[in-house]
């Protein structure tokens, strides 16, 4: 007899939840005893880890016959040591909504696409020679100065009067799907791989005069300072939390003035990876990043976006004048739909099987949506635990940093001992899935033992539709017999990899396959 | 985001027109003449300057006499294919010849015919030959710094010590050198480029850059070449390289004469032709390339960046591959050495550098070879010169070092 979906769930919650954890470890490459993580971890051997840091009691309170834990409110506690008083943790649970400064859609809009946030950049008269045609698509709101010029940079003019081109927001979180621009939608396919001073020493070769010589070298001076820490294994994989990291560390947390030789610990040159997640997500979220760590004012919190070269308080209290704007512009996005013909009466099975079995932490999506912001512990979802042990570990310092800095006057960081389950609106474009990209498909993320270990997608933009596996939601890939370990390819993902691991989240494996293919016809809905 | 290849910033370096000072022209140039054949310089009396010859460039590959700056440079590593009693690849030359024009004022005459830019607004031609004669395992006897050898080497070398050390043309005048539709010129009263294509049939071309030294030493370089660049732009620049071509040619003493002798020779020639607007002054980084043919079949191509100002880091970007594979980046270090060679401009450059990659079983010394030609002018000062390996594997190439802050 067929068992409903909410039993099965029921079942898994209460019975099988030991298993499951021991399972996910084994597939992640570990042993019972990785689950305890913080200081002294091997997986950090090349980084200084602070003593005496708070990391047990917060990552490895099990939570494996306590179920109530996600559902309890998600709160906030300093570390214990003296020397990291600002250093804050979460707990698992419910994320509370914090009120958020009022800003002016449209202004957000044309601050994303036309402010100097990122202040430093590629001599435009540099970067137009470098930039090739097709790199170009038009964009509303732009300043005509910025005509020809991706839209992923902007244009400004520096205090030598020199044109600059500066990425913007939409380097990452933007994405031309089908041929259209995306603001919102991250861009899985960038290439963090290669060595990004490389390309900007390189452009030096074109700078000509003093004025664009000071412009150049002070934008390829902090390229440098990053790249070795901003390479991951894969193309694809965002480095953005190394990349803050590194960016922190040069700097002082009280005047934001940037010091050439590191003031903390820097980051581990083996970058974990991140799925860029989609920006129309904000309207729901609470907190923002992956273990819920971004707490209170969001404004705030996205101006660190504006890390790289903004070297005093005075030049973030320019950019805080228009960041609620521009966190009231993201928030007002909304997905795109789903392009392609959805079965409607396999979808409404599929929003049943949904509701009884994934939205008690993905929320739901019918009338009134529900998000219920559950910061899952790691032992409950078992998927890689790197940014985890890191924000418990090591990266504690950067988080004492950042509550301590300018940014920390309106938000707070507080990363938890787990990751957020998000809401799933336009799920469907948002592949690969999990917070590392791990898994190629959404069908992948229903059914664990699908997932390859080795694989790489077969397309290199989301441009084409006939790419698009509307099966399985996902764009095309390949499964591999080997790993990184048979050659360098950057293609290739890797979940052998430290950070890369495609285990956890095995909820799906409960479902019938006819239940899980009524719930990826549901999610297309979404 | 950019990223920028570096074979478009090797593009860049041939912008890097040489200005050395060489003795003045007392030739009566007449730039609008009609092409003349290349051998015409040889027939100048040997007290006589030549007639400025006319190099003949195929179109298809892009003779742009609408470009404000032209150039095109060979630089070649070769050996004699048999000299008695020497085996052949014991003993190297490297020749570097470049030509360049750069015109100062647009035509704008109705009557202008092939060129958007005046004949006789051209503010410098250069035409640049930098040869080297040097053993490749350094016997007793030859100093690496000199070139000079004793002499059983040196009665080794007989025929290929015909090819001069150096020779350089250049002018800083107008008049001097031009192009049109089909041709390309430079003022040069003692040597003439030709390059030329041979056959039409795509991608099989095989192009003829003869060297004529004379009157004095009536050496011609015939080097048959296999080429099929794809040309690239890199803002207002463009151009095309085609690197570590293997040559096959002859070195040609005294043409037409009694004493006329041929000399078979094989090597690696690397082509490059670049056009587009002049850059006002060099940027903020240079490109030191190393472009080498190794032992055991393979190429390897370095590059390393550095800014002029001494900061900063240098990156190094370096491909090896086979003859017909797909270049393989790897992971190189390059380091020069601390003894060092000076330069006529007093600029101490590194004897030789260091090349690793344990990955490739790369462990390369590579040595300049026994002279230094340096090179200068809008703001650049380059030594271009070849090297010869040792260590993991022996070979030849073409070291282009830039001068920078140290």
């Amino acid at each position: 007899m067929k068992q409903t979906p909410g039993r099965r769930y029921a079942r898994l919650r209460l019975s099988d939840k030991a298993s499951v954890i021991v399972a996910a470890m084994m597939l992640a490459g570990c042993n019972a005893s990785d689950q305890v993580a913080g200081a002294g971890s091997t997986d950090n051997s090349d980084v200084h880890i602070p003593d005496a840091l708070p990391i047990k009691e917060l990552v490895i309170k099990s939570v494996a016959t306590d179920n109530s834990v996600i559902a309890t409110e998600s709160t906030l506690h300093v570390a214990k040591q003296e020397a990291l008083g600002q250093a804050k943790f979460a707990t698992a649970g419910t994320i509370a909504a914090s009120p958020q400064r009022p800003g002016n859609v449209e202004a957000g809009r044309l601050a994303l696409l036309q402010e100097s946030y990122v202040n430093c950049g590629i001599p435009e008269r540099v970067y137009r020679q470098l930039i090739a045609d097709d790199d170009v698509i038009s964009v509303a709101g732009r300043t005509p100065s910025a005509n020809g010029l991706p839209f992923s940079v902007n244009v400004f003019s520096n205090s030598d009067d020199v044109s600059i081109v500066s990425s913007n927001c939409l380097s990452c979180h933007g994405t031309q799907l089908f041929g259209e621009l995306v603001i919102g939608l991250g861009n899985e396919f960038l290439d963090f791989t290669g060595d990004a001073s490389q390309a900007v020493e390189r452009a030096g070769a074109l700078v000509q005069g003093e004025a664009e010589t000071r412009a150049w070298e002070l934008y390829a001076d902090r390229i440098n300072a990053i790249a070795p820490y901003s390479r991951p294994h894969t193309v694809g994989a965002n480095p953005a939390n190394n990349l803050t990291f590194v960016l922190v560390a040069h700097r002082d947390p009280i005047d934001n003035a940037w010091s050439d030789e590191p003031l903390l610990p820097l980051p581990p040159t083996d970058v974990p990876p991140v799925s860029v997640p989609p920006w129309w997500r904000m309207a729901k979220k609470p907190a923002m990043f992956n273990l819920g760590e971004g707490r209170l004012d969001h404004a705030r919190i996205m101006m660190a976006a504006s890390m790289l070269c903004t070297d005093s308080v005075q030049e973030l209290v320019e950019v805080d004048a228009y960041a609620p704007d521009l966190r009231a512009y993201i928030a007002s996005l909304t997905p795109p739909k789903y392009p392609f013909p959805v079965d409607s009466a396999l979808a409404d099975t599929g929003r049943e099987v949904f509701n009884s079995n994934c939205s008690h932490c993905h929320g739901t999506y019918t009338g009134e949506h529900s998000y219920p912001a559950r910061l899952v512990p790691i032992e409950v979802v078992q998927t890689d635990k790197t940014l985890v042990e890191f924000a418990h570990g090591p990266g504690v310092v950067y988080i004492d940093w950042y509550n301590r800095s300018f940014y920390g006057k309106l938000s707070t960081m507080a990363p938890g001992p787990g990751y957020v389950a998000p809401p799933l609106d336009g799920i469907w474009a948002t592949a690969p899935f999990l917070h590392n990209g791990s898994v190629p498909t959404i069908a992948m993320v229903l059914d664990s033992t699908q997932r390859p270990t080795f694989w790489q997608h077969e397309v290199t933009d989301a441009s084409d539709p006939e790419s698009y596996d509307k099966i399985r939601l996902g764009w095309a890939h390949s499964e591999l017999e080997e790993g990184k370990s048979g050659g360098s390819d950057t293609r290739i993902y890797d979940t052998t990899l430290r950070g890369y691991a495609n285990s956890g989240h095995l909820f799906g494996d409960y479902l019938t396959d006819d239940e899980r293919q009524s719930v990826i016809e549901y999610l297309k809905t979404l | 985001m950019m990223r920028a290849s570096v074979g478009l910033f090797v593009l860049c370096s041939a912008f890097a027109f040489s200005s050395c000072s060489d003795r003045p022209s007392k030739a009566a140039v007449d730039a609008t003449q009609t092409m003349q054949p290349w051998l015409s310089a040889l027939n100048a009396d040997d007290d006589t300057f030549a007639v400025p010859a006319r190099g003949q460039f195929p179109k298809d590959l892009g003779l742009h006499p609408n470009a404000r700056a032209e150039s095109f440079t060979l630089r070649a590593v070769f050996s004699p294919v048999d000299v008695p009693g020497t085996p052949g690849s014991a003993i190297r030359t490297g020749i570097l010849t470049r030509m360049d024009r750069v015109a100062l004022r647009l035509d704008e005459s109705a009557a202008h015919t092939g060129s958007a830019w005046r004949y006789d607004g051209l503010m410098r031609s250069s035409v640049f030959v930098d040869s080297t004669v040097a053993p490749t395992d350094n016997p007793p006897g030859f100093d690496a710094t000199t070139g000079k050898t004793e002499s059983i080497i040196e009665e080794k070398l007989t025929r290929l010590s015909q090819l001069p050390y150096r020779q350089t043309v250049q002018r800083m005048a107008l008049d001097l050198a031009g192009a049109e539709a089909g041709s390309m010129w430079v003022g040069a009263d003692r040597l003439t480029i030709e390059l030329s294509n041979q056959d039409s049939a795509k991608c099989a071309r095989t192009y003829r850059w003869q060297v004529v030294l004379s009157p004095i030493d009536r050496v011609i370089l015939e080097l048959p070449v296999e080429l099929c660049p794809k040309a690239r732009t890199l803002g207002e620049i463009a151009g095309w390289q085609q690197a570590n071509t293997a040559l096959r040619g002859a070195l040609v003493t005294r043409p037409g004469e009694d004493e006329e002798s041929v000399t078979p020779i094989a090597g690696t020639v690397w082509l490059s032709q670049g056009w587009g607007n002049l850059p006002a002054s060099g940027g903020a980084v240079v490109i030191d390339t190393l472009q080498l043919r190794l032992d055991d079949g393979r190429w390897l191509d370095v590059t390393r960046s550095k800014r002029r100002s001494g900061r900063g880091p240098r990156t190094i970007d370096a491909s090896v591959y086979a003859d017909g594979s797909e270049p393989e980046n790897i992971e190189l270090t390059w380091e020069d050495s601390i003894k060092g060679s000076v330069s006529p401009s007093g600029y101490t450059y590194p004897a030789s550098i260091k090349l690793n990659s344990i990955d490739h079983g790369l462990d390369l010394k590579v040595s300049i070879m026994n002279r230094l030609s340096e090179t200068s002018g809008f703001g650049e000062s380059q030594l271009q010169v070849p090297v010869v390996l040792a260590g993991s594997h022996s070979g030849s190439g073409f070291l282009t070092f830039n001068i920078v802050q140290q």
